[in-house]
């Protein structure tokens, strides 16, 4: 039995979709920062794509691509930072999980909510 | 004078000065260099490159869409001594590794938004390069740089086999250029639109060199849809446009669908047609006046090359009054080897060999051709070099005859002859004017398969085509031997296409099979041609064929589109159809003759985004000035009692437009800040409104109308410009790009709304898409006491003091919007 105020987002990616999808620039636009575009690769489109889904389907809103960022830390470890525009969402914690293999991305998003804030 | 190197070039057009030489266009801003900067930026890349640790003759890869970046870092390799291999960024990635892996490049300059094929080279993006050539630094010793050093090595389009790297010496460029430009006409206004990839020699020759050393400009575009073109050719006054004949084709196609909008338009304009083989040529401008106006008036020369052009096409675009140079060449020859000139002219013909270029034709009807522009060779490659020539003339693998007064005449790719069992030779090209001749035939692609002559048919409409009539048609236009014995109808949306739009024969064969068993299969990779109706679009994201995409579909439902593919699809709305639709609109149930409707639809009355540019205008900003020295500022000094400016300073050394930045506490913020402001940004300032405010339905009709009175108000007392937080946020923010190439200010609130705590709110990311898209310095400003004046909800003015504190501007580079947005915020914090 969960806690009252956790949540969790799961989705996975179809890679050769993406790949059709991200040659599209004004997709890239509004899908992704030019920070995510850095690591060009498929698979990691693929997974940030899958990524800011997984956040969107735990939060329970719809989506607003540019208001996540994904960050790689060098050790790989995925994280998501939240801009201004999702301050009102009061999340306590959040953790996210990518990954890859053949045809696929997929990626996982816990998170705590915190007290609802007074109106 | 004829530069004898590249560089040579680059020395005369330092003489050109201050004139502009590059103009960028992205989707927000426009951007001019001058010659001096021109020359500026590709020295201090160079001086970058050699820092690097990259020696004279190591070879650089560029891989990145046209822009003034991409020039820059042409021209740094040349000075450098450094070889630069230019790749079209949209090739395949199995042939940039082969590239790589025969040049062994040391650096590969590219594009930020493409897939990346993971080699284990150093890149560097061609938007970073502002960076660089920003930075000043001193000019060294440069490298020795003589007529034979290898200046370029470009990769030909090839479709099948090991790519081939033809190799590019100073001399062969500058050859080639002189060449040109001692035949070309002389025109006293002359700037060129560039629309093919700077990978090819034809872009780099004419619509690059020529332009720069004769002191023209050129316009690079940051993305290449119709409508894009279209808007560059109305605003930017455009002379001369190179192109494919292909490209030729979508931009008429396009022109003839912008004409059919209008009432009565097509009707007329077959009138004018027909009538305008009649007039003479100089006077069929004046037939065709509207259209001419509407690309700029100026756009006289449209130069067709890499691949045939139809003489029907030729003929089309010469009637509404344009002078079609059409001419031919190959990468090996840098590249022209003959053109059409005004006043030398066969349609049909690509006209006579170049100066200094030789041109003879084999026994077997081969072409063959000699002179200093030709390639000594391809890289590392021997063997295809000595086949390549034959006792020291180039071999084009074209076949083509001369007429009686040295026009040359191309009858097709020798190794694209298709040889019938009876010995007689058919070149697919014959068979396929003919077959796109027919009506309902886009395009046609001939290929000899099972023993047959056999047709490939792209139709314009799926669903009325009859595939079997069309070949009956155009065998009723060939000989005996050239016959369509059998056909079939591509079901993709287009051919497989090289970057410069020549279709794939060889790819359409290998997929044959594939069609025969029935397998749906997926398209076969290729340049995409320009989308215009919503299916198109919805059967692009999807994968699907057009005929598949049905009225009653949901996006979801049928079609299997997530949330990833609905932002797609509004994305490609905007890009390809203009149409901003609301991405919250698109959800799985939506169906697709609903997004038809949306796309049609105008915008409801009571959405006030339409842009009011009117009120940047002369008179208006004088009984502006009245209304704020009259009435505005002396009320605000009433009951901003005392107020307070501080850090004016901080703008003393700031020239051109900037962003400015506050918190937002109260109606009074923006009046404030006018009054804060020295008088020559606050004379050119457009402050942001959040849009949604405006749109919220009111119900009380007082209220309404105090709601639009306030909007009237707001866009012609304050000239105010509305910024919506979700659907037409792209549309504000090229209006804000448009306000700052004009040189006005642009005033933003990012936490969106008024504080109704007092305290900040944090900066919504909007406002980091605004600081990396307009590329102005970010000044960020601090207003106090106004929320004490008039806090949101009051009904009375409480008389105190006030301050608005001016932040030191901030030049801000990241590429993250949600990092740039956490600068600003802090900026403005720190006040």
């Amino acid at each position: 039995m969960l806690a009252a105020r956790q949540r969790i987002g799961i989705d996975l990616v179809s890679i050769p979709r993406a790949a059709r999808l991200t040659k599209e620039r004004a997709f890239l636009e509004r899908a992704f920062h030019p920070s995510e575009v850095a690591d060009t690769r498929i698979e990691h489109l693929a997974g940030v794509l899958a990524a800011k889904e997984a956040f969107f389907k735990a939060v329970g809103i719809g989506p607003d691509w540019l208001a996540v960022e994904v960050i790689m830390a060098a050790s790989g470890r995925p994280s998501l930072r939240l801009g201004g525009s999702l301050g009102h969402l009061a999340i306590q914690d959040l953790d996210l999980s990518i990954s890859h293999e053949g045809d696929y991305a997929v990626a996982a998003v816990v998170l705590l909510l915190g007290e609802e804030p007074e109106p | 004078m004829t530069p004898s190197t590249v560089l040579d070039l680059l020395e005369t057009i330092r003489g050109f000065g201050p004139q502009p030489a590059l103009v960028h266009r992205t989707d927000v801003r426009r951007f001019v260099w001058s010659y001096d900067a021109l020359g500026q930026s590709a020295d201090r890349m160079a001086v970058h490159l050699l820092r690097q640790g990259l020696r004279p003759g190591d070879r650089v890869l560029i891989r990145a869409p046209n822009s003034p970046y991409w020039v820059m870092a042409l021209l740094g390799c040349l000075r450098a001594g450094i070889v630069a291999v230019p790749i079209d960024p949209r090739s395949p990635l199995e042939f940039l590794r082969a590239v790589q892996s025969q040049t062994e490049a040391r650096l590969i300059v590219c594009g930020r938004f493409q897939p990346d094929p993971g080699l284990p080279v150093p890149h560097c993006f061609v938007d970073d390069l502002d960076a660089i050539v920003q930075e000043s630094v001193e000019s060294p010793l440069w490298p020795a740089v003589g007529e034979e050093t290898l200046a370029e090595i470009v990769y030909t389009s090839g479709t099948t086999g090991t790519p081939k790297g033809v190799m590019l010496t100073h001399r062969n460029l500058s050859a080639n250029l002189s060449a040109l430009n001692s035949v070309l006409p002389r025109e006293p206004w002359l700037r060129f639109l560039s629309l093919l990839p700077l990978s090819h020699m034809l872009e780099q020759q004419v619509g690059l060199l020529v332009p720069l050393a004769r002191g023209g400009q050129v316009v690079y575009l940051e993305t290449l849809k119709p409508t894009a073109i279209l808007e560059a050719l109305t605003r930017e006054s455009i002379l001369a446009v190179v192109a494919v004949p292909r490209l030729l084709q979508v931009l008429r196609e396009q022109l003839q669908r912008d004409i059919g909008r209008i009432p009565g338009g097509t009707p007329l304009f077959h009138l004018l047609d027909s009538l305008a083989p009649h007039v003479p040529f100089p006077l069929r401008r004046l037939l065709f006046w509207p259209i001419h106006h509407r690309l700029g008036g100026r756009w006289k020369y449209l130069i067709s090359g890499g691949a045939a052009l139809e003489p029907d096409l030729e003929r089309a675009w010469e009637r509404l009054g344009f002078v079609v140079l059409q001419g031919y060449g190959l990468t090996e020859a840098s590249p022209v080897v003959a053109c059409n000139l005004p006043d030398a002219h066969r349609i049909g013909s690509v006209g006579r060999p170049l100066p200094e270029v030789a041109v003879r034709i084999a026994p077997d009807g081969e072409v063959l051709v000699r002179g200093p522009n030709v390639t000594p060779g391809y890289y590392c490659n021997p063997e295809a070099t000595a086949t390549a020539f034959t006792d020291g003339w180039l071999r084009t693998g074209d076949l083509g005859h001369f007429d009686a007064d040295g026009h040359l005449y191309i009858a097709g790719r020798k190794r694209e002859v298709i040889v019938t069992p009876a010995g007689v030779n058919v070149f697919p090209e014959d068979v396929e004017h003919a077959l796109n001749q027919q009506p309902g035939v886009r395009d046609s692609c001939v290929v000899w398969w099972r023993g047959r002559i056999f047709a490939v048919l792209l139709p314009h409409d799926q669903r009325t085509f009859d595939p079997r009539q069309a070949v009956e048609q155009a065998n009723c236009l060939l000989g005996p031997s050239q016959q369509t014995q059998g056909y079939t109808v591509w079901p993709f949306p287009d051919f497989p296409r090289t970057p410069l739009l020549k279709v794939r024969r060889a790819q359409v064969l290998a997929t044959l099979p594939q069609l025969e068993a029935g397998e749906p299969g997926v398209a076969p990779s290729g340049v995409r041609e320009p989308l215009t109706t919503v299916r198109q679009v919805l059967a692009q994201v999807a994968g699907l064929p057009v005929e598949q995409v049905r009225s009653d579909a949901a996006l979801g439902l049928d079609l299997g589109l997530g949330s990833v593919e609905r932002l797609a699809v509004a994305s490609l709305l905007e890009q390809e159809l203009n149409a901003e639709v609301d991405e919250d609109a698109l959800t799985g149930g939506t169906r697709v003759r609903e997004i038809e409707r949306m796309v049609k639809e105008e915008p409801s009355p009571t959405r006030l985004l339409r842009i009011r540019r009117w009120t940047r205008g002369r008179l208006v900003a004088l009984l502006r000035q009245a209304f704020w020295q009259l009435g505005l500022f002396p009320a605000l000094r009433l009951v901003c009692r005392p107020f307070h400016v501080t850090g004016e300073g901080n703008l003393a050394g700031l020239e051109g437009p900037a962003l400015f930045v506050s918190n937002h506490t109260s109606y009074l913020d923006a009046a404030a800040i006018l009054l804060a402001l020295p008088p020559r940004f606050r004379e050119r300032l457009a402050p942001a409104a959040w849009a949604e405010y405006f749109e919220v339905p009111v119900s009380h009709p007082l209220g309404w109308l105090a709601r639009r009175a306030a909007y009237e108000i707001a866009t012609t007392l304050f000239n105010v410009f509305l910024l919506p937080h979700r659907r037409g946020f792209r549309a504000s923010l090229r209006y804000a790009g448009e306000l700052v190439d004009d040189g006005w200010n642009v005033l933003i609130f990012p936490e969106g709304t008024r504080t109704r705590t007092g305290e900040m709110n944090p900066f919504r990311e909007g406002i980091g898409v605004f600081a990396a898209n307009l590329k102005v310095p970010v000044v960020p400003l601090r207003v106090e006491g106004l929320f004490q004046i008039l806090p949101p909800g009051a009904r009375r003015l409480r008389p105190g003091p006030a301050a608005v504190e001016i932040g030191r501007p901030l030049w801000l580079r990241d590429s993250s919007y949600l990092e740039l947005t956490r600068q600003i915020e802090d900026a403005v914090r720190s006040l």
